[in-house]
C-alpha cells in the first residue's frame, strides 16, 4: 500500500514537471505536501489504537450490551481466531455463544449450544466455564425447541451446576432460576421451593440474595394461600434489602403497596396493613396508589371501630 | 519588471487561495476567542426546542450563571428536530457534541440507550445529593432526586442502574377556552368545572350563531383531541372495576385480569361503571362538530383560532403557540376538566376523584463524556434544577416546573397536575381480533348508530369467543424481553470479567439488581397471567374484599402484641 503512494507520487511529480515547467513547482509542493499529511495523519492515528487484544474484549461486551450484533460477532471472532491466550479465548467464545443466543432477528440456538460446549471445552474447571455453562441451560430454558422448556430437565441441569461449582456466582443464579421454575402453580412444587429456600437461608445467612430468597419464599406462600407466612416472608425481603444496599433502593413504593395489601387481605393484619399504606402515603406522596392508599387507611379506621362495637364489618 | 509581473500573476491564484484561508484562520480565531476567551470556560448545550420562549429561557438563565461564574460562557445550539437524531449521532460519534444535549428525540429508545452508556457521564453522585444552589432555602438538605415532583423517575434508566438525565420541565392536558366568546354567549367569566353546570354551558352556546348565522361549535374535537377527553374524563367511571379485577392486587386491572373477571363473572360489560363512561362520552360528544372522528387536531385547532368553536383541550406544550396562533385576537382561559359532583346521581358513585397525572419531568439534559468541563456542565444543569431558577426558567418559556415548591404560571395555573386521582380500569386490550371488533363497535357508537346495551352485548360474545386465543397469540413472544434483559446482563457478566471502566464491584450491583427486579419473577408472572386467562385462578371472595377467615384473624389480633420493629 506505501510503496503503491510512493509510486503515485513520483508519477505525479514527473507529470507536473513536464507539463507545466517551474508553474507548477508550487502546486506539486502542496500535492506532495498533503499527501505526506494524510499519510503522517494516519500513521500518528494507527499508532493511538489500543495494540493488545484484551482491550478489545471490553468493546465486544459493551455491543453486546446494547444491541450491536454484528459488531460484537465480528471482535469475538476475532480474537477467538487470533489469540494466542486460551482464557481470552474462551471468553470470545463464550462472548460469541452469548450473541447467537441473544441476537434478534437472527438467533441460532443451536450455533449457541454448539459455542457454549466448545468455549467450555478450552478449560471447563475457569471462571468462564461455570458461566459457560449456565449459558448452555439458558438456552434451553428461554429458547426452547419445542415452544415451552422441559422444566425437569431444566432443573436438574442448574442442579448439575449448583453441585458442579457451589461457590461460583453461576451457581447462585442458577439456584434462583432454579426455584423460579417451581413457582409457576403447582402446589407441590411450591412446597419443594419452600423446603429448597428454607435450607438456602439456613446455609447463607449473610447472602446479598436474601431478598431474592424471601421474595421467591413469598411467592411459595401465595401459592399455598398462606398469609401469614407470605407476610412475614415479605416483610423479610425488605428487612434484607434495606441492610443489603442500606436503603439505597430507588423505589419502594411497590414494595410497601404488596406488603399492606398482602397484610390487608391475606393476613389481615390490620396494623401492619396501615403502617405500610401509611409509608406509601408519607415516602412516595406522587405515586398513583397514594389516592387508594388513603381510601385503605380510612377503611381499616373503620373497620376497628365496628370491631371495637363488637362486631364485623 | 513586465516578466516579474506577468510571473506575479500567474501566481495570484495562489495568493487569493492562501490570503483567503489566512482570513478564514484568522476569523475563526477571533470569534472563538471572542466566544471562549482564555481562561475562559465555554459550556455549549445542544437541544431541538426552536421555540423562542425556550431559547430566550436558556439564554436569560446562561446570563445570570455568568454573572455567578465570570470564568464560564453558555452557548446554545438549537437543532431543528427534524434532524436532531442525525445531529446528535454525528456529534457524539465524533466527539464533538456540546457538553450538554438533550435527550430523548430523534432515534429510537434502545439507540439512546447505547449513547447514553457510550457517551454521557452518569449523574447518580449528583442526585442522590442536595443541590448546591438549594443552599439557604427548603430543599438545602434534601438530595436533588428529591426535590422533583416525579421524584427524577424518567432520569432513571434501569438498563444503566444510572440517573443519566437532569429534567427541567412538566407537562399536562387542560381545556382551553375563548374566555371573551364565553362571556358574550352565556354571561359567564369562567368555564365551570362542574360536570352538569359545563353541560348546560355547551348546550346554551350550540344553540346560538355566529352573525354570519352558522352554529357556535361548543368543544372543537377531533380524533386527537377524542384520547385527551377519554384519559381525563371518560375513563373515571371505570376506575372502581379495580375491586373486582385487579387479582394480583397491584392497584391496575391487566388485560389477562380483566379477561379472568369476565370469564369467571365477577365482572362484565353490563357493569355500571362501564355503561356511565360510554353514557358521558355520549353527552359530551354531542358537542363535538358533527365527524368529529374524522377531524384532525389541526381542523380543531383551526375552528378555535377561528372562533367558530369555543373549547378546546390541548397540552402545556401548545399554550403559548395557541395564543401566538389566535394573534391575540381573543382572551383565552386555561380550565381543569369538568368533574361530576359527588351527589350526581349517574356518576357521583362512580367517580371517586379527578384523573390521576403522573408527574412526568422532561426537557432532560446529560451531560456528554466528550465535555472538556463535566463538573462545570453538571453544574450548570443543577442551577436550572434549583427552585428558584427552574420557576424563573419555566415561567420564560411558558411550561410547568419540576421542582417542588417552585410557582406555577397564573396563566397555567389549572395545569397543576393531580397528584391524587384515578385512572381507567376497563382493560379489554387482548390484541388479534377483540381489538378489532372492540374498535369497530366503539367506532359505531361514536357516530351513534349504536347504543351502549348493543356495544356490550355484542362485545362480550366476542370477547368470550376470542379473547383466549388472542391473549395467547399476544403472550405468544413474552420471552423476548427476558431475552433484552439477559443482553444486559451478559455485558455486565462481561465487564465483570475483564474489569470495566466503572469497576467490577459496580457491575455486581447492578447486575444482581436486574436479576433479582426483572428476571427472576417475570416467568412466574407469565405463568400466573396464562393461568388467569384459563380459570385456574379462581379467586374467592373478590381480590379486595375479606374472607370470613381473615376478619376472624384481623378482629383477633387487635388484641395480641404487635411486633414493635417493623423494616425502616
Amino acid at each position: 500500500m506505501k510503496a503503491a503512494s510512493a509510486v503515485q507520487i513520483s508519477i505525479a511529480v514527473r507529470w507536473f514537471g513536464r507539463r507545466n515547467g517551474m508553474r507548477s513547482r508550487a502546486a506539486v509542493l502542496l500535492f506532495t505536501g498533503s499527501i505526506i499529511g494524510v499519510a503522517g495523519i494516519a500513521l500518528l492515528s494507527n499508532s493511538r489504537r489500543p495494540p493488545t487484544r484484551s482491550s478489545e474484549l471490553p468493546t465486544a461486551w459493551h455491543c453486546l450490551q446494547f444491541g450491536e450484533f454484528d459488531r460484537a460477532v465480528h471482535q469475538f471472532q476475532s480474537i477467538a481466531e487470533t489469540s494466542t491466550d486460551n482464557a481470552e479465548r474462551q471468553q470470545a467464545l463464550y462472548g460469541l455463544a452469548l450473541v447467537y443466543h441473544l441476537r434478534r432477528p437472527d438467533a441460532d440456538p443451536a450455533k449457541a449450544a454448539g459455542l457454549f460446549d466448545q468455549a467450555l471445552r478450552l478449560s471447563p474447571d475457569s471462571v468462564v466455564a461455570a458461566w459457560c455453562r449456565l449459558g448452555r441451560v439458558r438456552v434451553d430454558h428461554l429458547t426452547p425447541s419445542a415452544g415451552t422448556p422441559d422444566y425437569a430437565a431444566v432443573r436438574a441441569a442448574y442442579q448439575a451446576i449448583i453441585d458442579t461449582t457451589p461457590d461460583h456466582p453461576a451457581a447462585r443464579e442458577a439456584f434462583l432460576y432454579q426455584q423460579a421454575t417451581l413457582l409457576l402453580g403447582n402446589a407441590d412444587e411450591a412446597r419443594s421451593a419452600v423446603s429448597s429456600l428454607d435450607a438456602y437461608l439456613s446455609r447463607h445467612a449473610d447472602s446479598s440474595l436474601r431478598p431474592a430468597v424471601y421474595g421467591l419464599r413469598a411467592t411459595a406462600h401465595s401459592i399455598l394461600q398462606d398469609g401469614d407466612a407470605e407476610l412475614t416472608d415479605r416483610l423479610a425481603a425488605l428487612k434484607a434489602s434495606l441492610e443489603i444496599d442500606g436503603g439505597r433502593a430507588s423505589d419502594l413504593s411497590a414494595t410497601y403497596w404488596q406488603i399492606a395489601v398482602t397484610a390487608d387481605f391475606a393476613a389481615g393484619d390490620l396494623d401492619i396493613a396501615r403502617t405500610y399504606y401509611r409509608r406509601l402515603v408519607d415516602e412516595y406522596p406522587t405515586d398513583p396508589r397514594v389516592f387508594m392508599a388513603k381510601q385503605s387507611i380510612a377503611r381499616l379506621d373503620a373497620m376497628e371501630q365496628s370491631f371495637a362495637a363488637g362486631g364485623l364489618p | 519588471m513586465i516578466r516579474r509581473l506577468v510571473h506575479l500573476s500567474r501566481l495570484l491564484p495562489f495568493v487569493v487561495i492562501v490570503s483567503a484561508f489566512i482570513w478564514s484562520a484568522v476569523t475563526i480565531y477571533l470569534r472563538r476567542s471572542e466566544e471562549s476567551p482564555p481562561g475562559v470556560i465555554v459550556l455549549r448545550i445542544g437541544h431541538w426546542q426552536l421555540e423562542p420562549g425556550v431559547r430566550d429561557g436558556l439564554s436569560e438563565l446562561a446570563r445570570e450563571y455568568e454573572a455567578l461564574h465570570p470564568n464560564v460562557r453558555v452557548l446554545q445550539e438549537a437543532i431543528p428536530e427534524a434532524t436532531y437524531g442525525q445531529w446528535v449521532s454525528t456529534q457524539l460519534i465524533g466527539s464533538t457534541a456540546p457538553d450538554i444535549l438533550q435527550i430523548g428525540n430523534g432515534l429510537p429508545y434502545p439507540v439512546w440507550l447505547s449513547y447514553l452508556s457510550r457517551y454521557f457521564t452518569p449523574l447518580t453522585s449528583a442526585v442522590v445529593r442536595p443541590n448546591p444552589y438549594a443552599a439557604g432555602t427548603s430543599l438545602a438538605d434534601v438530595p436533588l432526586r428529591d426535590t422533583y415532583l416525579d421524584g427524577m423517575r424518567n432520569s432513571y434508566y434501569e438498563e444503566l442502574q444510572e440517573y443519566m438525565t437532569v429534567p427541567l420541565s412538566q407537562f399536562a392536558v387542560r381545556i382551553f377556552y375563548n374566555r371573551d366568546l364565553l362571556k358574550r354567549l352565556t354571561g359567564l367569566n369562567e368555564l365551570p368545572t362542574e360536570y352538569r353546570a359545563f353541560l348546560s354551558v355547551c348546550e346554551q352556546i350550540a344553540k346560538q350563531t355566529n352573525e354570519r348565522g352558522e352554529s357556535y361549535i361548543s368543544i372543537a374535537g377531533s380524533r386527537y383531541n377524542f384520547g385527551m377527553w377519554e384519559g381525563m374524563l371518560f375513563d373515571l367511571p371505570t376506575f372502581s372495576a379495580y375491586r373486582r379485577a385487579d387479582a394480583n392486587r397491584d392497584g391496575y386491572v391487566g388485560s389477562d385480569e380483566m379477561f379472568a373477571a369476565v370469564s369467571d363473572g365477577r365482572i362484565n360489560f353490563t357493569f355500571d361503571g362501564f355503561r356511565a363512561k360510554f353514557q358521558m362520552m355520549r353527552e359530551v360528544t354531542r358537542y363535538f362538530p358533527t365527524g368529529y372522528t374524522g377531524l384532525s387536531r389541526d381542523e380543531a385547532v383551526f375552528l378555535f383560532a377561528q372562533q367558530r368553536a369555543l373549547i378546546m383541550t390541548t397540552g402545556t406544550w401548545d399554550a403559548r403557540g395557541l395564543v401566538e396562533q389566535t394573534n391575540n385576537t381573543f382572551q383565552i382561559g386555561v380550565a381543569d376538566f369538568p368533574l361530576p359532583a359527588r351527589d350526581d346521581p349517574a356518576y357521583g358513585r362512580w367517580v371517586e376523584g379527578p384523573a390521576y397525572e403522573r408527574p412526568s419531568a422532561q426537557f432532560s439534559f446529560g451531560v456528554t463524556r466528550s465535555s472538556q468541563h463535566p463538573e462545570a456542565a453538571t453544574d450548570f444543569l443543577l442551577f436550572l434544577a434549583s427552585r428558584q431558577r427552574n420557576e424563573q426558567l419555566n415561567r420564560i418559556i411558558g411550561w410547568i416546573p419540576a421542582i417542588r415548591g417552585a410557582a406555577i404560571d397564573p396563566f397555567l395555573q389549572a395545569f397543576q397536575p393531580h397528584l391524587e386521582g384515578t385512572w381507567g380500569n376497563m382493560n379489554i386490550n387482548l390484541g388479534g381480533e377483540t381489538i378489532i371488533r372492540w374498535s369497530q363497535l366503539t367506532s359505531l357508537f361514536q357516530v351513534g348508530q349504536i347504543d351502549y346495551d348493543e356495544l356490550a352485548k355484542q362485545f362480550e360474545q366476542a370477547y368470550r369467543t376470542n379473547g383466549l386465543r388472542d391473549y395467547q397469540d399476544l403472550q405468544r413472544d413474552w420471552r423476548r424481553g427476558l431475552l433484552i434483559n439477559e443482553q444486559m446482563l451478559a455485558g455486565l457478566r462481561g465487564r465483570m470479567l475483564v474489569g470495566g471502566s466503572d469497576g467490577p464491584a459496580d457491575a455486581q450491583t447492578k447486575y444482581e439488581s436486574i436479576v433479582l427486579r426483572r428476571q427472576l419473577f417475570s416467568e412466574i408472572g407469565h405463568a400466573r397471567g396464562m393461568q388467569a386467562v384459563q380459570g385456574q385462578l379462581l379467586r374467592s371472595p373478590p381480590p379486595y374484599k375479606h374472607s370470613p377467615e381473615v376478619l376472624a384473624r384481623m378482629k383477633a389480633r387487635l388484641n395480641v402484641i404487635r411486633p414493635k420493629e417493623l423494616p425502616r
